[in-house]
């Protein structure tokens, strides 16, 4: 409250102001509930605060894995573009346009669910121009598969985390990918199609150069809903990505693709 | 009535300090504050004071634009219109809805390589709600809002590039290929080239929408863990599309946005502004321009007339100097944070008279209601301190300078066709020696000139308890010396708030603006030549002022006015004739060369000013008839180089310097201004407001900060 007080030198009762609650603004909700952060904030204006990035923390590497996302969708989108870019049909333009956004979506989809979290709404992007009517029931999955244990350990099999997942689509299946690697991969599935038992995987070709097929992958039905994929990478398989189609034997005709990234 | 009354004196008329005076006295304090308004001249306004001079035409102190986040400077005039309860039948502008009008169509100037101007122009869209509304979604802006908007504003804008690619030439058909086998070369190529692009902008969409979503998701203690992520996105977007934006002005402007905006999320996570108690604050002694370049943003990004237009807004050259832009990043940030993410209706509001008529009538007349006095014509000399073991104002010296001759209070308002308006001459007939006066030329806003010597000094105790002090940062100097020579951070005040003058000129035209050759409606446009910089089509208020014949457009324009030397000491009388005359040369050179870029059709065959365009207020009164580029005497200009009138500059590195009005190291003075630390340190009018609250709270705790929309703001 306003006070009015004596003067010292004339006894001429004067007012004074009455005391703030603060003064200045709260420029930090965070800060103003926890006055004592555990990160350093420094004081300079110019000094950039350092604060440590546990990369042990699952959150933390699937945000860190989140930018290598973002690598590969433009890559993924620029290869399709470019395999397409001879034909001039609409219909061509309709099927790359359509896959590039599915590719895209299905990384995202893959990506969050790391953290367990409800996808966003889908985002139209230009999918919403080139809607493909292939890949409306369609599911995929894929992941970046990281050992467990550090890269020198021994060879796993567990399944990355995420690599479980029941699709957007209530009646896709669920999938498991079981990746044996050395090294973090990116795997994705994209399956259009289900039902058979026993699906044929071709070699995993490498998108460009010489590097040797991967062979030997495995997608079969896996509990009574789902499937399985088993994919071995050999120590040696040099870094780049591999594609691979899937076959549906039942009805004679490819039903997906698999696709794999082994980063440099 | 309160038995014990609080007497407040406050010093200045302008944004903040009415502000205050329109607090203290609300209903709810029941008289607790007797308050008087202690003004120079015979106007309010300050910086923002306009006047009506021949044919009633509008004279401002520069141009004016409200904008749409100005949340407090709304609501008090939405309250003030309230309380006012004009009657619309006998007023024409009887609400605020009559006072400002939504205006969404802004520009901003670029000149290419061949030196063409282009511009660059935009309708923003209208957003929900209406500014000053009571009722705010989210009480106050977090890092993450902004993260998540910003995300939104990515995604929208590749979605109109990749639009833009999508419409273009279709590939040749077969049959023209046969025909047209070198077109058909041409297209197979345009056809892959466009494929690859589409293919990145849908791998860019898909990774800006998943960007969105982590930042809602993640708490914004994340920051360095979405850096790689924004960074990634950051690589890929200026490898990607460089290419592609470089074909059309268009998607090179959209670009510009995007690459700002990506620079700008990097630097929010790179220097963890979301937790850093400082907030923005804590990049504040960077310069906008250098941080956004540090954080990965293009030269030619940092150079576009989009950036350019944001210095210019803010006449953010240092001393003038449009070699020296300066803005504190920290609260540019704030600043573009707020304007494009946080307005409510239009982005601009323009308002339908001079700002004068709109906001000081009004708030005169509510505040003479309320039984606040007015004491025009006193300026103030000095603030005397007593330093003793409670510092505080002890006396308040004012050189009177003018007198009614009953000793009745001045009546400033005069009547423009129902409107209460403010004259842009004192109104003679009320003063004393009133013929004596003006046969002295006497020019009571100008600073430069020696006191009329009618002193009157108040004090503590008898004459007022509390002191507001709501004048110009640049006055401070000369009226608070005691307290400047004896108080550190006062005078660190002094050196490092700095001002710079500013230059305006008003013109009345007999053709419309499409005669003239631009081919769009009214705008607002920035980042325009030197030494005019920004204009704004002003049209609308030919209805408002009072012609014999209307003028077809009206067109404002301003700048900052470099200054030539340290301001001098007030016997330089001559300081303010020769700056007028230095801004009447820049504006008839302004018209005679650089306006044929927005005008062409004002331009004779040698690119010379039709002056015959410029429509003269005293024509019809008088044999006058001036021709050639004497006509732009018949104009409106003003150089502000009065220390109070000068624009408050937010320098980087300079702001931490600024006192806050609920200091207390007086105690019964406090501040206000936007150029105190008042929680959005920049010059405008929004800031006069919350610092004339925060004035108000320094004095009556009321209002209370969290009701200071934007005062706890990152």
């Amino acid at each position: 409250m306003t006070t009015r007080k004596k003067n010292s030198r004339n006894a001429v009762p004067r007012v004074k102001r009455p005391i703030p609650d603060r003064e200045g603004p709260i420029r930090s909700w965070a800060a103003a509930a926890n006055p004592n952060p555990q990160t350093n904030h420094g004081n300079g204006s110019r000094a950039e605060p350092n604060v440590p990035v546990d990369h042990q923390d699952p959150i933390n590497r699937g945000v860190v894995a989140g930018g290598r996302v973002v690598d590969e969708w433009i890559r993924q989108a620029q290869q399709t573009a470019r395999m397409l870019g001879g034909t001039r049909s609409t219909a061509g333009w309709a099927d790359a346009s359509g896959q590039m956004f599915k590719t895209a979506s299905d990384m995202m989809a893959a990506w969050w669910s790391l953290f367990g979290v409800p996808l966003p709404n889908a985002a139209p992007g230009i999918g919403s121009r080139q809607p493909n009517a292939a890949h409306d029931s369609a599911w995929a999955a894929s992941t970046w598969a990281k050992p467990a244990a550090d890269e020198a350990g021994p060879r796993v099999a567990a399944p990355p985390r995420g690599a479980e997942r029941t699709p957007s689509s209530a009646a896709g299946p669920r999938v498991r990918l079981e990746i044996s690697s050395r090294r973090p991969v990116d795997v994705t599935v994209d399956l259009h199609r289900r039902g058979s038992v026993l699906f044929r995987v071709l070699d995993l070709r490498p998108q460009s150069g010489e590097a040797p097929r991967i062979q030997g992958t495995t997608l079969e039905a896996w509990d009574t809903e789902g499937v399985r994929l088993r994919l071995d990478v050999p120590d040696d398989q040099p870094p780049g990505t591999y594609h691979a189609v899937i076959l549906d034997p039942a009805v004679d005709s490819a039903v997906g693709t698999v696709t794999l990234r082994i980063p440099d | 009535m309160a038995p014990d009354r609080i007497k407040v004196a406050v010093v200045g008329g302008g944004c903040a300090a009415l502000t205050a005076v329109f607090e203290l006295t609300r209903p709810v304090h029941q008289g607790r504050y007797e308050v008087t308004v202690y003004q120079q001249g015979w106007r309010l306004g300050g910086k923002g004071a306009s006047g009506r001079g021949p044919s009633g035409r509008i004279e401002e102190h520069g141009l004016h634009l409200w904008m749409g986040w100005y949340e407090n400077a709304f609501r008090l005039m939405r309250q003030c219109y309230e309380e006012l309860d004009r009657d619309p039948a006998l007023c024409r502008i009887a609400t605020w809805r009559d006072a400002f009008k939504p205006d969404s169509f802004t520009g901003a100037m670029e000149q290419t390589l061949n030196g063409e101007w282009r511009c660059w122009r935009a309708a923003l869209p209208i957003a929900p709600g209406l500014p000053g509304d009571s009722q705010l979604d989210s009480p106050h802006w977090t890092v993450g809002d902004y993260m998540i908007r910003a995300a939104a504003l990515l995604r929208t804008l590749l979605e109109t590039i990749t639009t833009g690619l999508d419409t273009g030439d279709q590939p040749a058909s077969v049959a023209d290929a046969r025909t047209q086998p070198d077109r058909a070369s041409i297209d197979s190529i345009a056809a892959f080239i466009r494929l690859g692009q589409l293919g990145t902008l849908a791998g860019l969409i898909q990774a800006v929408e998943l960007l969105g979503t982590v930042i809602r998701e993640v708490s914004p203690e994340a920051g360095r863990l979405l850096l790689p992520f924004v960074e990634a996105i950051s690589t890929n977007a200026r490898v990607q599309l460089r290419e592609i934006v470089s074909a059309n002005d268009e998607s090179r402007r959209l670009w510009t946005i995007m690459d700002l905006t990506l620079a700008t999320m990097r630097g929010i996570l790179r220097h963890n502004l979301a937790t850093h108690p400082r907030g923005f604050e804590v990049i504040d002694d960077y310069d906008c321009r250098e941080w956004l370049l540090l954080n990965g943003a293009s030269q030619q990004s940092v150079d576009s007339g989009y950036l350019r237009a944001l210095y210019d807004l803010g006449f953010a050259y240092e001393d003038g100097d449009p070699a020296r832009p300066r803005l504190a990043a920290g609260q540019a940030l704030r600043s573009m944070l707020r304007a494009f993410f946080t307005y409510r209706g239009a982005f601009f509001w323009k308002m339908q008279s001079g700002m004068g008529d709109i906001v000081f009538a009004p708030l005169y007349e509510v505040l003479h209601r309320r039984g606040v006095r007015f004491e025009f014509f006193h300026r103030l000399e000095n603030v005397g301190v007593d330093w003793g073991e409670d510092r505080h104002v002890k006396t308040l010296e004012f050189d009177v300078q003018a007198r009614t001759p009953t000793g009745a209070p001045y009546r400033p308002l005069i009547d423009v066709r129902g409107l209460p308006c403010w004259p842009s001459q004192p109104l003679w007939d009320q003063l004393e020696h009133s013929q004596q006066l003006r046969q002295e030329g006497r020019d009571f806003e100008k600073f430069f000139e020696p006191p009329c010597g009618d002193r009157r000094v108040l004090q503590v105790g008898t004459d007022f308890d509390f002191v507001i002090l709501g004048i110009g940062i640049g006055a401070v100097p000369h009226v608070c010396r005691e307290i400047v020579e004896r108080d550190p951070r006062w005078r660190s005040m002094v050196d490092h708030v700095k001002t710079v003058a500013t230059q305006a000129f008003q013109v009345w035209l007999k053709a419309d603006t499409r005669e003239l050759g631009w081919e769009d409606g009214a705008i607002n446009v920035s980042g325009f030549v030197e030494p005019f910089d920004t204009w704004a089509d002003m049209t609308h208020l030919a209805a408002e002022e009072n012609w014999q014949e209307s003028p077809r457009a009206i067109a404002y324009f301003c700048n900052a006015l470099p200054d030539l030397e340290a301001i001098p000491d007030r016997q330089r009388v001559d300081w303010t004739v020769t700056n007028r005359e230095r801004v009447r040369r820049n504006a008839i050179s302004f018209l005679d060369g650089d306006i044929a870029h927005l005008w062409p059709n004002a331009c004779g065959p040698k690119g010379t000013f039709k002056w015959e365009l410029l429509a003269d207020p005293r024509s019809g009164k008088k044999n006058i008839n001036l021709t050639g580029e004497r006509r732009f005497d018949t104009q409106f200009w003003v150089a502000n180089v009065n220390p109070s009138d000068r624009y408050t500059l937010s320098l980087p590195g300079s702001l931490i310097y600024r006192i806050s009005p609920l200091d207390r190291t007086y105690d019964n003075l406090t501040i206000a201004g936007d150029w105190t630390d008042c929680g959005f340190n920049a010059g405008c009018v929004e800031s006069a407001v919350m610092s004339g609250m925060l004035a108000a709270h320094a004095i009556s705790r009321v209002p209370r900060l969290n009701e200071i929309i934007g005062y706890d703001h990152p």
